[in-house]
């Protein structure tokens, strides 16, 4: 059986029942399953939320609804074949090792796509069939949160170079919604087709299995089909099928729950957002692109699946943001050990690095590779004693292990995050960079201990009742 | 994100921004508490006043 959210879900059920949840009660699309998750996470649980009676757009009950689906590191584990406590370190290295053995897809029949169950083309085709979630108070209406396919017309051989990445989309009316593309990958191949006032075609992913969605945000070169990445992630080919509106020319995967073909249409531009966004504030009205829907295919009982943006559920944007820094740092510096991009520093603009230092220079040399990735306006380097995913150990290595005037510099002008609000009208930005590892050529202090034989001889137990801590 | 400007929607009076560079463009606005859409020209005199001083 090919891995998708099914077998995930069937996964997370049997390694980590606890980060499962179902809800059966019927609740609204409109802003109830968003409050419902925001009483969750107030009281620190992020478990993968099941609704299994939610309100669609015409306000029908029944549509099944994951949300959650990668709000913790755990569930992340178990998607990569790790047990869930392999969660920090571990994960990384291996979804960064994995991503340098792409797969090839394979293309499976319609009979054999469980996509194809069920296909509705231009005019029976109706968004407010699908529950699309409206998810905080100033958004500018329900919005399709998942992974988005695009296509550039010439790069790369038959069946071409298809990118995958994140891009919100605002629902519109039954057939049309609007877009925002950051100026990465997707705008060049949209600008590409509408500078010869041509529509651009487009497919939404909804419902896939959580490695397919971090390989959508790791930043491979853009001559690597992001479809080769997903298999490399997983593990195994991602199986396509031929889309309905392009055929064999656009290939969709098979063994997603919804499948949204639509096309970006040129030179129309209307108002889009406010949008709550990963960074925790609203993203601005913009005027952005306009997106024709012209099929959906889904399964007879296809599961919606949402990103609840702006929260936890953003560990498959972390982890392959991670792994696109880990890679490139490693390059740089062969003695790197880990790299931690913290919830704190919205999964995206801090970064931990820790390495062992070998020559001098080498921190300096891991935070300019670490920065060429994009987004990073913080690099803090550390040394290998300290874990780069216990935030309190970084800051400390920077209280204990810096000295202002030799160790942090400010690189100016590289290209910044379009979402982050401290940002001008251009996507330029500033970087710091703190190097907190010790000097490589003159003793250091060494931190306080208790000598391993006395840990070892003094139990916890013989001396203190268990049950009241 | 780029500069961002307030205003409120003459239907329902409730107050989002924008980014400021739709300033610059010829575009409506869409209220994304009453889904109003209008024009610049329909904002209130102390909405325009604001946007001259931008």
């Amino acid at each position: 059986m090919a891995k998708d959210m099914r077998s995930f879900l069937s996964e997370l059920r049997a390694k980590k029942p606890e980060n499962y949840l179902e809800v059966e009660k019927e609740i609204n699309a409109h802003f109830e399953t968003s409050a419902l998750l925001k009483h969750l996470e107030d009281r620190k649980i992020f478990s993968t939320v099941m609704f299994k009676n939610v309100l669609n757009l015409k306000g029908t009950a029944g549509n099944r609804v994951v949300s959650n689906l990668t709000a913790t590191r755990e569930n992340m584990a178990i998607s990569a074949g790790l047990s869930p406590s392999q969660c920090r370190g571990e994960l990384t290295r291996k979804v960064a090792a994995a991503a340098k053995n792409l797969l090839t897809p394979v293309i499976v029949s319609k009979e054999a796509a469980p996509v194809k169950e069920v296909i509705l083309k231009e005019e029976e085709v109706d968004l407010r069939d699908l529950p699309i979630i409206r998810h905080h108070e100033m958004d500018a209406g329900p919005y399709l949160t998942m992974a988005v396919v695009a296509k550039h017309p010439s790069w790369g051989a038959a069946p071409g170079i298809h990118n995958v990445s994140f891009h919100r989309m605002q629902y519109r009316n039954p057939r049309e919604t609007g877009i925002h593309m950051s100026p990465i990958h997707t705008w060049q191949i949209f600008k590409s087709y509408e500078d010869k006032d041509l529509p651009c075609p487009i497919a939404v992913v909804v419902g896939h299995h959580p490695m397919f969605y971090v390989s959508a945000n790791m930043n491979p070169p853009i001559d690597v089909s992001e479809y080769d990445l997903a298999g490399a992630l997983m593990n195994e080919p991602l199986r396509l099928v031929a889309s309905e509106t392009w055929g064999n020319d656009f290939l969709v995967p098979a063994d997603a729950e919804i499948i949204i073909e639509g096309e970006i249409l040129p030179k129309q531009r209307e108002p889009e957002a406010p949008f709550g966004e990963w960074t925790r504030y609203y993203g601005p009205q913009r005027s952005n692109p306009v997106v024709k829907i012209r099929a959906i295919t889904k399964r007879h009982d296809a599961i919606y699946l949402d990103n609840f943006i702006g929260h936890r559920d953003m560990d498959c944007l972390t982890l392959g943001w991670e792994c696109t820094v880990f890679n490139r740092v490693r390059e740089a510096v062969p003695t790197l050990i880990d790299v931690c991009l913290p919830y704190s520093g919205c999964c995206g603009y801090h970064a931990y690095i820790s390495i062992k230092k070998t020559v001098p220079g080498q921190p300096i040399n891991a935070a300019l590779a670490a920065l060429t990735w994009g987004f990073l306006k913080l690099v803090v380097i550390v040394d290998e004693d300290i874990d780069v995913f216990d935030e309190e150990a970084v800051w400390w290595a920077v209280a204990t292990r810096v000295q202002a005037g030799q160790q942090v510099q400010i690189v100016k002008g590289i290209r910044g995050s379009i979402l982050d609000p401290s940002i001008g009208e251009t996507v330029e930005h500033d970087a710091l960079i703190i190097d907190a590892t010790k000097p490589f050529d003159k003793p250091f202090a060494c931190p306080i201990n208790i000598p391993e034989e006395y840990l070892t001889r003094v139990k916890l137990e013989d001396y203190v009742n268990l049950k009241v801590l | 994100m780029a500069n961002v400007f307030w205003l409120s929607c003459p239907a329902c009076s409730r107050r989002f921004y924008a980014e400021i560079t739709m300033l610059k463009i010829k575009t409506k606005f869409h209220c994304p508490f009453c889904d109003h859409y209008f024009e610049k020209t329909d904002l209130k005199e102390e909405e325009v006043e604001k946007w001259q001083k931008i």
